[in-house]
């Protein structure tokens, strides 16, 4: 059996964040006057033991920042491809944790390679009303989405 | 002994990461990087490779496809194998250490974690001049 949960995705995601990208998701926050119009979308399948899939969409800011934290180096603003990478790096990390943490130790899941793609702010609220489970978080005063679908 | 690190990871920043966490352990090290099984099999054959650090989930030739086809090669006796990934599954665990490899570190890693294994598989890097 596996346990569907968007809040047990979120307390992975804040561990995550902090422990790979030292920033941290908060559950209430003072959204940033400077609205973000770019975004990524990041979503990554599984199937296996239970199918399904879990998707990310982060500020291109923010993920500019992790890409920074994670490697320890200068902000840098022209890294697209980069930031991208990164971003679909933590979702690798997080739908890994997920399934261990919601499944338990033993079935097998295969995880396809995560797909990350810009996304404008308008199109975000269409994507997660599409979506069984969404949920959102502040990081560093900006939103970051977070869905889960079991089963799909 | 200087030794010849393989890391074997699609993802820029997992590659970046690990290299970086391999140098502290080892800084005299000399890393070689692909990013994917088919591209690690190529490195091998050309070059002398001490231990590869490599994930699952990658395209073209997936970490799983890259150990069987080492095996095949006849590089799988020589060669230790460390697989780094998101996956936990014990089950997966036991069907890569029955392929052969010599451990195994789920991401997100501590660098005590590599220092751990690379002494382990290796023994204690030469860091003197």
């Amino acid at each position: 059996m596996i346990i569907e949960n968007i809040n047990l995705l979120k307390e992975l995601f804040t561990s995550i964040l902090q422990q790979s990208a030292f920033m941290f998701a908060e559950e209430i926050g003072r959204e940033s006057t400077d609205i973000p119009d770019k975004y990524l979308l990041s979503t990554i399948k599984f199937t296996g033991y239970a199918s399904g899939e879990i998707s990310i969409i982060i500020p291109e800011k923010a993920a500019a920042q992790m890409f920074a934290n994670m490697l320890g180096i200068d902000n840098d603003a022209d890294a697209e491809k980069q930031r991208k990478d990164c971003v679909g790096e933590i979702l690798n990390v997080l739908c890994g944790q997920y399934l261990t943490s919601a499944a338990g130790e033993a079935p097998v899941f295969n995880l396809s390679i995560p797909k990350t793609s810009k996304i404008a702010a308008s199109q975000i609220e269409k994507f997660i009303s599409g979506k069984k489970n969404s949920a959102s978080l502040f990081v560093e005063n900006l939103k970051v989405y977070i869905t889960l679908e079991i089963g799909k | 002994m200087k030794y010849n690190v393989l890391i074997v990871d699609d993802s820029v920043v997992a590659r970046s990461i690990l290299g970086k966490t391999v140098s502290m352990v080892a800084p005299k090290a000399n890393l070689y990087f692909a990013h994917n099984g088919k591209e690690a099999i190529d490195i091998v054959k050309n070059n002398w490779i001490d231990i590869i650090f490599a994930d699952i989930n990658m395209p073209v030739m997936n970490g799983i496809e890259m150990i069987e086809q080492l095996e095949k090669d006849g590089y799988s006796d020589t060669i230790p194998i460390i697989i780094v990934s998101t996956e936990g599954s014990t089950t997966r665990l036991d069907e890569l250490k029955r392929k052969g490899i010599k451990g195994y570190i789920r991401k997100p890693f501590t660098p005590e974690k590599i220092c751990e294994i690379f002494n382990e598989v290796l023994g204690e890097p030469d860091n003197d001049n």
